[in-house]
């Protein structure tokens, strides 16, 4: 058996810094809440995460630290209290339209889905009442509750990554992780870097940017790095984007975001049998989440993919926890027996590769 | 008498004339907004823009103001009652045009695909209704000045006579 090798990866930021983009997003907001989150500290302002809006509640600030409400005077607080400033309806109805630029049939799609992605590539998800029609939400009405997600871009968060498994070739990777662990921004740095060539040659790269996060596509121009030669597919389904991007980019590498159902996956295969390598991310916080995850375990089952990576949370945030080969005789073992996932993966079994 | 009460007659037609025009830009306006909404799903902003580059919308001095307003952060509606009630000052529209106006601008962009054009058609057809009247108030209005012209002109001469 193996050991657990935790890869430490230096994190780099060469990009806007989070203050600014959080500022930027401040245009989003009445000019209550405006204020209020204007005058938190640009060090606070560097750490947050997300701002979550809910209706007479109070607003909800995440940064590394844990989740804090706002307050009175503009600080925040761990502790709940009654006094805390509440949101109003026709506060989220104002977040709502300005998200939407004032033309909510614009967006009338997503709202369904349940997120808008905004100019710069923050994630703005939507919880209200579905309004259902033969089994599909048509409408949302009473919206209720907003989570407004600050979009990071940092440079060379992937270095470790491609050193260890793009040096020369694109595998088939899984980057998987729990929510907020940074995979976005890890495959945003990782497809910049294989377009810019640092995996020893210019790759031809297809981007599938379903919610438009990762490129952040706007009137046709990347506001995010994605490099020199990538194509990217913004607002496809994944079905639709893959099909795309095989029958007419011809692309070396593609990577998408989030897969989320069994159709995916078997697209995804599809785009493999014809001779391009997919990285994708997914949410689960080990391997007994992927094999449990219909959708992932399609992905683990048809022995097309060579990597599994898993990213760290809290303090290993962004920072690769895990790399599983699944092409290696142990996960072979794990795979059939069914069993609780053991520590046998890691860099020993890297080793072996290289 | 009877040319001053015809001159009466023609200058009430006139700005009456005047106001039906501005009422059908704003007619063409929405058809033309219905037509963006349907096939390009912009924004308004671009809306609104693509407008003022394809139709001959200058006139509605408002649009412009109202565009420039939202694209410095404005909110839309608030930027766009403020304009429309400033554009009447100056302009031959009248108050109820203008709630009217205001009305369908308080619609505008707050629904689903659907209901965005079945609003522009109601406002379509509520402006149509508007116009129509006003094109009959003003014959209506040239009419009554003409007669009393003639009837003034008759009196008068009898009178000299």
């Amino acid at each position: 058996m193996g050991q657990v090798k935790i890869y430490i990866v230096e994190v780099i930021n060469l990009s806007i810094s989070n203050a600014i983009r959080f500022n930027n997003i401040l245009t989003l907001f009445p000019l209550r809440i405006k204020n209020l989150l204007y005058q938190l500290p640009d060090r606070t302002k560097e750490s947050i995460k997300e701002i979550r809006v809910r209706k007479s509640k109070p607003i909800v600030v995440v940064s590394e630290k844990g989740n804090s409400f706002l307050n009175n005077t503009s600080k925040l607080t761990y502790i709940y209290s009654e006094s805390l400033p509440v949101v109003n309806g026709e506060e989220i109805d104002e977040i709502i339209k300005r998200v939407c630029n004032y033309s909510i049939y614009t967006h009338q799609q997503d709202i369904n889905r349940g997120f808008i992605t905004v100019k710069g590539g923050h994630r703005v998800g939507i919880c209200g009442s579905a309004v259902i029609d033969k089994g599909k939400t048509v409408s949302v009405r009473d919206l209720n509750s907003l989570n407004i997600r600050i979009a990071s871009e940092v440079y060379g968060c992937a270095d470790e990554l491609m050193k260890k498994l793009f040096y020369n070739k694109v595998p088939n990777v899984i980057l998987a992780g729990p929510p907020m662990c940074g995979k976005t921004t890890v495959l945003r740095d990782l497809v910049r870097q294989i377009s810019y060539g640092n995996s020893g040659e210019y790759k031809k790269c297809v981007l599938l940017d379903e919610r438009g996060e990762i490129a952040c596509v706007e009137n046709g121009e990347c506001y995010c790095d994605v490099g020199p030669n990538t194509d990217v597919l913004t607002g496809y389904t994944k079905d639709e984007a893959i099909n795309i991007a095989v029958r007419t980019m011809s692309p070396e590498a593609v990577f998408s975001d989030e897969i989320s159902d069994d159709s995916e996956a078997k697209d995804i295969l599809n785009g493999i049998m014809c001779g391009s390598s997919f990285v994708v991310t997914s949410h689960a916080a080990d391997l007994t989440s992927l094999k449990t995850r219909s959708v992932t375990n399609v992905l683990l089952e048809s022995k097309l993919f060579d990597y599994c990576v898993f990213l760290g949370v809290r303090e290993n945030l962004g920072r690769i926890e895990r790399i599983i080969n699944l092409r290696d005789e142990n996960y072979e073992k794990f795979r059939n027996s069914n069993s609780v996932v053991k520590p046998f993966c890691g860099g020993e079994l890297l080793r072996k590769t290289y | 008498m009877s040319l001053s009460l015809f001159a009466v007659g023609n200058y009430y037609a006139r700005l009456i004339n005047k106001r039906i025009d501005l009422i059908e830009k704003i007619i063409l306006l929405i058809r033309n907004l219905k037509i963006q909404i349907e096939y390009s799903k912009l924004p308004l902003v671009e809306l609104f823009d693509n407008a003022l580059k394809q139709g001959d919308f200058k006139e509605l001095r408002f649009i412009t103001n109202t565009v420039k307003e939202i694209k410095n952060g404005e909110q839309f509606y608030p930027a766009f009652k403020r304009e429309t009630e400033q554009f009447m000052k100056s302009s031959a529209l009248r108050k109820n045009d203008v709630d009217l106006l205001n009305s369908f601008a308080f619609q505008l962009g707050n629904t689903d695909l659907s209901g965005q054009i079945q609003n522009c058609e109601a406002y379509i057809e509520l402006f149509t209704q508007l116009a129509d009247s006003l094109k009959q108030k003003a014959q209506g209005k040239i009419k009554l000045y003409n007669s009393l012209g003639l009837f003034a002109g008759f009196l008068s001469f009898v009178i000299l006579l």
